[in-house]
């Protein structure tokens, strides 16, 4: 049964981090959009981990991770000088997303990097469970 | 002109049948003892490597598996040399009547 | 008489264990304030059997958020892991046709 669970443990690290993966390409696609529906610039998107239980015989158990929530990254919007810009104010300045690109780069290659390790895992419980049914033959 | 049919001889063996059986059946058991005696240490260091490796007092995997190895091959040469004896002497056996 | 499988079946028993442990650990490297852990075996007798006990390792912090996993020692912990649970299948595979050429030999 450890093995089964190990396998729904990083499927469910896999879909954290494929999500968080999402949400970066969708901060990087929108490192400038200056205009939303809501108004003013788009903000950066962060993904919120937390770990999963299940309830057991023993309690709760670990089970995994998921993203329970979007928020929002409260850091403030960097100020551009851009006066030809349709949102700049009368000072001439733009209001740019809270969005580094370069960050984002860095946590893609980390949130990538975790996503093989949970497939890493997939596959060496796979590799686990066919030795085990080769007992006795 | 045809000779005569020369008397046959008495097969040398059945002569020394009292002594020549229990010389004979002394040496398969101390073959046959010998071997089981071989096959059972390698059974037993493959055991103890064995139970070692599953309680952690040993993580080499290559020596735990040439050693269990090596008693799988004991105890297979063994038949091999035992199933031999024994249908030889059963050959043997038949013999003597 | 099968106090040697049962002994190989308890080692295995906690190497899943501890692959059920490590995946989690994986699955939580972005988490924040996740605390990796660990399994520490132990040898008891009557029945000689293997056992396995979860410990969380708060001690140490390796990010900002409180996380403390160390995904490449994890990945390392992995391999291992796997490694030893495939040779105990092999040797109670092994113990078992022991066994049955004795039985069928004797």
């Amino acid at each position: 049964m450890s093995l089964f669970t190990a396998l729904n443990i990083s499927s469910s690290g896999m879909t954290a981090e494929q999500l968080r993966v999402d949400i970066i390409s969708n901060n990087i696609a929108n490192a400038n959009t200056t205009e939303t529906p809501n108004g003013g610039p788009y903000r950066k998107e962060i993904p919120i981990f937390a770990e999963q239980f299940r309830n057991s015989n023993d309690g709760a158990t670990p089970y995994g991770v998921a993203v329970v929530k979007i928020a929002q990254d409260q850091s403030p919007f960097v100020e551009e000088y851009d006066p030809s810009n349709p949102n700049a104010n009368s000072k001439g300045y733009v209001q740019m997303p809270n969005v580094n690109v370069l960050r984002e780069m860095v946590d893609m290659i980390d949130a990538q990097r975790n996503y093989e390790a949970n497939a890493a895992v997939i596959s060496d419980v796979k590799t686990m469970a066919d030795a085990a049914l080769q007992i006795g033959k | 002109m045809i000779n005569p049919i020369s008397p046959i001889n008495p097969i040398s063996q059945g002569s020394s049948t009292a002594s020549g059986e229990s010389k004979g059946s002394a040496d398969f058991k101390k073959i046959l003892g010998n071997a089981i005696d071989k096959v059972n240490s390698t059974v037993e260091n493959a055991e103890q490597a064995t139970q070692d490796f599953a309680t952690g007092k040993t993580t080499d995997i290559s020596s735990v598996l040439v050693t269990a190895e090596k008693a799988d091959i004991a105890l297979q040469l063994t038949t091999e040399i035992t199933n031999k004896i024994i249908s030889s002497y059963q050959d043997i056996m038949r013999m003597q009547i | 008489m099968f106090q040697g499988i049962d002994l190989l079946q308890s080692a295995m028993g906690v190497s899943s264990l501890t692959n059920q442990v490590i995946a989690n650990n994986i699955a939580n490297a972005d988490t924040p304030n996740f605390k990796a852990s660990y399994v520490a075996a132990q040898v008891q007798s009557n029945p000689e059997r293997v056992e396995g006990q979860v410990i969380t390792d708060t001690s140490t912090s390796i990010s900002n958020d409180g996380n403390n996993v160390d995904i490449n020692q994890q990945m390392a912990l992995l391999a291992e892991n796997t490694i030893k649970y495939e040779t105990l299948t092999l040797l109670t595979s092994m113990s078992f046709k022991r066994y049955s050429d004795v039985l069928t030999n004797v």
